[in-house]
């Protein structure tokens, strides 16, 4: 999931100018993108999971980057790195304490949370499934 | 920094930083040429016309995890620049460490070489993108 900031005078899905946008894009519609000076690429967090440097990062430590796809996708390839995101764990990997810290985070009760928790669900995804409930 | 042995190069490819497999590296900078030459001229008279510049790197093999074959192939396969960066020594860079930096195509790629006895080892040239750029910060 890259990070973009949007560089046009029009939106870019649905978000304005000046905007923060989280999207999978393909190497083709970011570059095509980038090169039209629709988006910039913003830093993403990595953790380094192999056993050299990486960006400067140690094995263990993590970085930021302002990687294309093609870049993070060949480092991912190699073994080096991973997405450092906190949404990565999703609901049904948590313990009871991580799952209730995570509602007591976003505002809901913790068994609303664990009704929401299908395994494999993300934490982006609950997030977003409680915003639409709370704005339907 | 006066005349010195090349023991400490530093190589990062795609921000990997591979120096300790590296044997031997080479920065190839040169211009094309067009022919300038005219009537009366006794010798010819080559214009500089574009950069056209490789590195070229040769690593000891190695296809652990995270080290150079499975670090290269990748790179080699996806088809796609990379950032290259070559310094002297490891150390920060600086006039006297000058870092050359570019993106840059890997197009030879040994994979796997050697003969009977020998450390493998594996040769890798990359077509930079553009012109490299020396650094010294």
């Amino acid at each position: 999931m890259g990070i973009y900031k949007v560089t046009s005078p029009r939106e870019v899905l649905d978000v304005e100018p000046g905007g923060t946008l989280e999207h999978d894009f393909t190497a083709e519609e970011e570059a095509d993108l980038v090169a039209a000076g629709r988006l910039e690429i913003l830093p993403s967090e990595y953790r380094n999971i192999g056993g050299r440097e990486v960006y400067g990062a140690q094995p263990g430590e993590t970085f930021k980057a302002a990687l294309t796809v093609p870049q993070a996708q060949l480092l991912v390839d190699g073994g080096h790195v991973e997405l450092a995101s906190s949404d990565s764990k999703s609901l049904d990997k948590m313990n009871l304490a991580e799952l209730r810290a995570y509602a007591e985070q976003i505002g809901v009760q913790a068994d609303t949370l664990a009704a929401l928790a299908k395994p494999g669900t993300s934490k982006k995804d609950v997030r977003k499934a409680i915003d639409e409930a709370l704005t339907a | 920094m006066g005349k010195y042995v090349l023991r400490d190069a530093y190589v990062l490819i795609n921000g990997v930083n591979l120096s300790d497999h590296v044997s031997k590296v080479e920065l190839d900078p040169k211009w094309t040429t067009e022919d300038g030459t005219t009537m009366g001229a006794q010798g010819t008279s080559p214009l500089a016309a574009l950069r056209d510049e490789q590195v070229k790197v040769t690593f000891k093999n190695d296809h652990a995890a995270a080290s150079v074959d499975q670090t290269m192939w990748p790179i080699y396969i996806g088809g796609t620049a990379v950032s290259i960066e070559i310094r002297p020594t490891s150390s920060a860079r600086s006039t006297t460490n000058p870092a050359w930096t570019g993106s840059a195509l890997l197009t030879d790629y040994t994979g796997l070489g050697g003969e009977v006895g020998k450390v493998s080892e594996v040769d890798a040239t990359f077509d930079v993108d553009g012109v490299l750029t020396r650094q010294t910060s």
